[in-house]
């Protein structure tokens, strides 16, 4: 899965966890100020990525930096599938 | 009787008055028979010691937690008769045993509806003593500056089936130096020669019962100046005592439940 | 919005935390609500108020934590979000012939180490019916402390703050007028969760086990501390007094208001103690879970590999005696230095956060 792809599949993860239609997400966009998410929005997300792509959260390995932006979430997805893959 | 005898120099160092007193009763609810609760919640070989109540006769409190919203206990109660305080101050709200409703954080509560500013906190474990012995610490927990205000509630975990009760709890509005009901000393354990001289005496069993009685006497007018006032309480393993000085007593600010204070427990 | 109620500073010069200041109507339900007060700082100086290496003592047992979430009937998403995000795995438990107050005895002997305590504050989160924990319990804990008769009074009503707030009354028991210098207190700390399973778990957020801990808290003439008491911060928000009876939108907005809350509550008892949050070197976490300390760490910009979250695995959240336990950890695995400036923090359900900025102090 490529980046672009990420990209979307969290675009429509978020739109599920957010029960409406979200746009074409900016890689710059800070999760908490601009998309305005909360602690509880972010635990579904990352639930509902494992769900809808195969992610496999690590919680030792799960640090704040993650939650900066768009970018650095799909960083982690781009790690996390990348690890996975190996395995 | 004065009150500069030397068995007064070790234990009258505390230095709070108390300016405001309210009361406050509820009937009793939500007890239940022994048997009707889970066996491994009651001790019963110690009920008898410890609580003074014989197996046969004892009522414990329901564990099922009550939701009680929008019914104020008796604290709320102790606590809206002594009116807001004139500056933010602490709050101590003293009271052992179970909440009746464990689920709810019911000090958070009362700050919450009161729209109280000052701290809060809540002490615990001194059963009997909690309205007489608590004093020992309030004296040095109640910041000079402000004062506080300390809720002291009776809803005991078990209960004789045999003696009516209510639910109980006293406000007390405090100050550190002179006020109308000047704190002498206070002690766990028997009073003692010195304060077993006071004028009046209010005994029971709870931590409210001495301070419910004393709220009826000046009430009432009977408590001239001058008079000594032994607040005391004494269970089946504690004993604890607190002595005042009626100063002024016509000015302590009274509130509270005082039309009630017939239904005697 | 929540306030800061009282800040204490290292100087212990008086009575200790001020009250708030200032006061606006709470509002109806979650919107807004305040206990708006003034923050009050000054900067350490006096040798002031010393704690003790922590004791801690766990229970002979461990369940895992998806196993008391399943008997709690939670439901696969919780479980999943505990255990994958909030990093929660094992909970202390009492055994079968165990008993809280044997633990509470061992660590407070521990503590005490053979000097005497001129006082005994017990913080407690539970207040549930437990029969062993009323009664006589108090005078044989003392008894057994080998401090018959010494004042002895329970610290609660203010969930998991508790034992924080207990070493704050310390402090200012310490400092009343008249004090001695050599003086102690002891402060205990544990509350036996498993007991009652509905008591074990915050939903969404945490499941609470039986590791109790002591620590002597005692005045600058009292022999070699471990730690120096810098300053310290209580922050309250009353709105969210309904605890675990809250609706599923005001539990949310309860999860926002910590995660904001515990930066001012740190930032507040960094100013108190003369610093800035970014000077502080560690926090000692409120051990909840992972999740929680993320945020902060995102929010205040601070280092999350300074931010002590060892034990969230194994041991997890253990009502108020989680900053303390992970106080000891650090300090016993050697991670802590001379110098070391120290943010306990506890979070109490109604909701309150304490903290308290200690200085770790050459060892003995």
């Amino acid at each position: 899965m490529d980046r672009a792809e990420i990209l979307e599949r969290l675009r429509s993860s978020l739109s599920e966890v957010l029960n409406r239609e979200v746009p074409p997400l900016p890689e710059e966009a800070r999760l908490f100020e601009d998309l305005t998410m909360d602690s509880t929005s972010v635990i579904e997300l990352l639930m509902v990525l494992e769900d809808n792509i195969g992610l496999q959260v690590d919680p030792e390995e799960l640090g704040p930096e993650v939650f900066n932006t768009v970018a650095s979430l799909v960083d982690y997805v781009e790690a996390g599938l990348a690890k996975s893959a190996k395995v | 009787m004065n009150g500069g005898g030397p068995e007064y120099a070790a234990t009258g160092r505390a230095g709070l008055s108390v300016e405001a007193l309210s009361a406050a009763t509820l009937p009793f609810e939500n007890y239940l028979p022994l048997n009707a609760v889970r066996p491994d919640l009651a001790v019963l070989d110690r009920l008898e010691l410890e609580h003074g109540i014989p197996p046969e006769h004892v009522l414990v409190l329901s564990p099922e937690n009550e939701d009680a919203a929008g019914r104020p206990g008796v604290g709320a109660l102790a606590l809206a008769g002594l009116g807001a305080p004139p500056a933010a101050q602490p709050l101590f709200l003293v009271r052992s045993g179970p909440l009746r409703d464990s689920m709810v954080a019911a000090l958070a509560q009362l700050v919450h509806e009161s729209g109280w500013t000052g701290e809060d906190v809540g002490l615990t474990y001194l059963e009997e003593l909690s309205g007489t012995a608590v004093f020992d610490m309030l004296e040095w927990a109640v910041p000079p500056e402000t004062g506080a205000t300390a809720v002291i509630c009776d809803e005991p975990l078990f209960v004789d089936a045999r003696v009516p009760g209510r639910f109980k709890a006293v406000g007390l509005r405090l100050r550190h130096g002179e006020g109308p009901l000047r704190v002498l000393g206070c002690g766990e354990g028997a009073p003692g020669v010195g304060p077993g001289r006071a004028e009046h005496r209010f005994s029971g069993r709870g931590p409210c019962d001495g301070w419910l009685k004393l709220h009826e006497a000046l009430a009432a007018g009977s408590i001239r100046d001058g008079d000594w006032v032994l607040v005391h309480a004494r269970g089946p393993l504690r004993e604890g005592w607190l002595l005042v000085e009626a100063v002024d007593p016509a000015s302590v600010l009274l509130g509270g439940d005082t039309g009630r204070l017939d239904a005697k427990t | 919005m929540p306030g800061q109620v009282g800040a204490g500073d290292g100087t212990d010069s008086g009575a200790g935390a001020s009250p708030g200041a200032s006061a606006s109507a709470a509002s109806p339900d979650a919107s807004a609500g305040t206990d708006r007060g003034a923050g009050a700082g000054a900067a350490a100086s006096a040798p002031g108020i010393g704690l003790s290496r922590v004791a801690v003592r766990l229970p002979g047992r461990v369940e895992s934590v998806d196993g008391i979430l399943e008997r709690a009937g939670s439901g696969l998403k919780e479980r999943r979000i505990f255990a994958k995000l909030h990093g929660l795995r094992d909970s202390p438990t009492l055994a079968e012939d165990e008993r809280l107050e044997d633990l509470l005895v061992q660590a407070g002997r521990a503590a005490l180490d053979g000097r005497p305590a001129q006082l005994v504050l017990y913080g407690h989160t539970l207040l549930l019916m437990e029969p062993d924990l009323c009664g006589a319990f108090r005078d044989r804990l003392r008894e057994r402390l080998g401090l018959p008769g010494v004042p002895f009074t329970g610290v609660s009503h203010i969930n998991c703050t508790s034992v924080l707030r207990a070493v704050e009354l310390a402090r200012r028991f310490l400092n009343r007028p008249g004090a001695d210098p050599a003086e102690r207190v002891l402060v205990l700390g544990g509350d036996q969760g498993s007991r009652h399973e509905h008591a074990r778990v915050v939903p969404g957020l945490t499941v609470a086990g039986d590791t109790v801990a002591a620590v002597l808290v005692q005045g600058p003439g009292a022999g070699r501390a471990r730690y120096r008491y810098l300053g310290g911060a209580l922050v309250r928000d009353a709105r969210f007094h309904r605890n675990l009876r809250m609706s599923p939108a005001q539990a949310t907005a309860f999860a926002e208001a910590v995660r904001v809350q515990v930066v001012h509550s740190v930032r507040g008892a960094a100013r108190a103690a003369g610093l800035e949050l970014e000077q502080l070197d560690w926090v000692m976490p409120h051990l909840s879970n992972r999740t929680m300390w993320r945020g902060f760490s995102n929010d205040a910009g601070f280092p999350w590999d300074r931010i002590c979250l060892d034990l969230v695995a194994e041991r997890g959240h253990n009502y108020g005696v989680d900053a303390l336990m992970a106080l000891e950890h650090a300090d016993r695995t050697g991670r802590l230095s001379p110098g070391d400036r120290c943010a306990l923090v506890a979070v109490g359900q109604g909701m309150y956060i304490q903290t308290l900025i200690v200085e770790v102090l050459e060892d003995s």
